[in-house]
């Protein structure tokens, strides 16, 4: 479980995470998203003691990660954005690298992670596709058999086919009982992998549900539309020029939204509340 | 042993050019040590002052030795002073700013639980193979300063101090830290190398200042015939008739131009003469422990705070 209290990070001026309070649950699949700076990645670096939070009170599995690192990493299996491995060394040399640095990382469970997709460990890390190279990650994150996994934007650098294959492995990995927090733009693709949805944006939690909840307690309905006792969260940019508007309601009104409209209309509205709160300090 | 080796693969080519660096360090020396010793010359011929009537047969072959001494014994003992510090360098910068330049560092300190041990697995292997890549080029020093100064013992002789013996292993020790340690802190190679370079340079500098201070103290002053071929000459002084030894300064202002006509060996007719200020070779191991053992401190210094930065850096 991870548990933030009042959480707050600053690079410099800026604030990445601004007294940010959230519980991700234990299990399942946990989804971070959010634009580009909404300070997914430092929430997980936070998480994997990568960096000092500048306020408030971080726990991982009980375990705060700047106090006693050792004991947080030791439950976390850690996937970073851009694959950080050994160009020159092989798949296996990682894994023995692994084997040697981190008390009971299982080898074998992370070879069966590798064989269905093909990915020789004799090879060279230098000469496989990032997409093998994100596998090669998260096989070894998983050899580590933490009951954390935190993936931080895997899906970036990766094709489709090559997304797929790793969504199906974090998926199994959950259904086995370990804990995902995957943070990523590709919603389209994790709505069918998260069990959770968490949207990070200008520095703070927009909102927290479960997948299925999300979709079950909004529509989407078009401009003009009745909206007498809804409660509107805010109109976003369809596609082919279109607008629509994001409404939290169960049933009976325009159509159930996708897992990225949930996201595309909070994240709307936090962009008009800024808009709104500037426009107001401009004013004053 | 598995462990290790996995444990330092990442290092595997810097630390397959130490061993061939240290290999052909060790053979060439031996081969060449080999060789100035095949010259047939009496031990009595290396001693100075007057030699025997039978050395006078041997001179073509001490010329030919000396020469053999200054084009390739002299080359070889640079490269036995040379090679540990040089490895050092690449090893102390390949430790931290590589990992941290390529970012490996994220991968190895998430699945490393604790970063301490990560660098403590890594350095203890590159230590024990740097300092005895160290005792060695040292060692292989001293051979070299017994086959100059054949008639003394290098471990009596203060020539060539500094580049010899234990003080090797302590400036690679030294050497290392102070470039893993400005690796740590700057996370790139180049930018590392040059700053750990400008460091390495002063802090030997300062090394040896301070070591030649405490070696002025162990001075002592006695005249000409007293200075032996191991001592380390300091200055020359004026005794004066009632045994004491002062400065030229001094000596101009009481004894005024009578000091011009002073000669070496000669006691003046107002009973003035040329003496010495040098520290008795006796005094080297000593000498050289003090400086070895500051060059090791400084190292050790320096890894310690290395482990301190990577306790608290980001890995990028």
């Amino acid at each position: 479980m991870i548990r933030t209290d009042g959480l707050s990070k600053r690079y410099r001026r800026r604030y990445a995470l601004s007294d940010i309070t959230l519980e991700i649950p234990d299990g399942g699949v946990t989804a971070l998203v959010g634009p580009n700076g909404a300070g997914k990645s430092t929430l997980l670096k936070l998480c994997i003691g990568f960096e000092r939070p500048t306020a408030g009170r971080l726990e991982v599995n009980g375990v705060d990660p700047v106090r006693l690192r050792a004991r947080a990493i030791a439950s976390i299996g850690y996937v970073p954005q851009t694959a950080s491995l050994y160009r020159d060394l092989t798949v296996l040399d990682h894994l023995r690298l692994a084997g040697a640095i981190r008390p009971g990382f299982d080898a074998v469970h992370a070879k069966e992670r590798l064989r269905p997709l093909g990915i020789p460990i004799t090879a060279r890390v230098g000469e496989l596709s990032g997409g093998e190279q994100s596998q090669v990650c998260l096989a070894i994150a998983l050899g580590t058999r933490a009951p954390l996994l935190l993936l931080d934007e895997p899906l970036a650098n990766l094709d489709p086919l090559a997304r797929r294959d790793f969504l199906r492995v974090a998926r199994l990995a959950a259904d086995d009982g370990t804990t995902v927090v995957l943070s990523s733009h590709a919603l389209s693709e994790i709505e069918e992998t998260a069990d959770r949805l968490l949207v990070l944006g200008e520095g703070r939690v927009l909102y927290d549900d479960t997948v299925a909840h999300s979709i079950a307690s909004h529509r989407v309905v078009e401009p003009g539309a009745e909206l007498d006792g809804v409660e509107v969260i805010a109109s976003f940019p369809g596609r082919a020029d279109q607008v629509h508007i994001l409404a939290r309601a169960s049933a009976g009104m325009g159509r159930a939204p996708t897992l990225e409209e949930v996201v595309l209309g909070y994240l709307a509205e936090a962009r008009d509340m800024a808009a709104a709160s500037r426009h107001e300090e401009t004013a004053a | 042993m598995r462990r290790w080796l996995a444990i330092l693969r990442p290092n595997r080519p810097e630390l397959r050019a130490a061993f061939i660096l240290g290999g052909v360090m060790v053979a060439g020396s031996a081969v060449v040590i080999t060789w100035l010793r095949s010259f047939d010359i009496p031990e009595e011929c290396f001693r100075g002052g007057n030699v025997a009537d039978q050395c006078r047969l041997y001179q073509g072959t001490m010329f030919a030795y000396g020469e053999a001494l200054n084009t390739v014994g002299n080359p070889a003992a640079i490269a036995a002073f040379v090679t540990p510090i040089v490895v050092g360098i690449v090893l102390g910068i390949a430790l931290l700013a590589r990992e941290l330049e390529q970012q490996t560092t994220s991968f190895a300190w998430s699945i490393a639980p604790s970063r301490g041990v990560w660098l403590r697995d890594r350095i203890i292997p590159i230590l024990l193979l740097l300092l005895a890549l160290g005792f060695a080029g040292g060692w292989l020093g001293d051979v070299f300063q017994s086959l100059r100064t054949r008639s003394v013992d290098p471990w009596a002789n203060f020539e060539g101090m500094g580049q010899r013996g234990p003080v090797i292993p302590g400036a690679a020790l030294l050497v290392f830290g102070i470039s893993g340690l400005v690796g740590g802190l700057v996370g790139r190679q180049l930018p590392a190398l040059l700053i750990s370079g400008a460091l390495i340079g002063f802090g030997l500098w300062a090394a040896f200042n301070l070591s030649d201070g405490w070696i002025r103290d162990d001075a002592v002053f006695g005249t000409n015939d007293e200075l032996g071929l191991g001592d380390k000459y300091l200055d020359s002084v004026i005794r004066t008739p009632e045994g004491k030894f002062i400065t030229w300064d001094e000596a101009y202002q009481r004894y005024g131009s009578e000091v011009d006509a002073l000669n070496l060996g000669e006691t003046g007719s107002s009973g003035l003469a040329l003496a010495m200020r040098y520290v008795p070779g006796e005094r080297y191991p000593a000498a050289v422990a003090r400086l070895s053992g500051l060059l090791g401190l400084g190292g050790v210094a320096t890894i310690g705070l290395t482990f301190l930065v990577v306790s608290r850096r980001r890995p990028y």
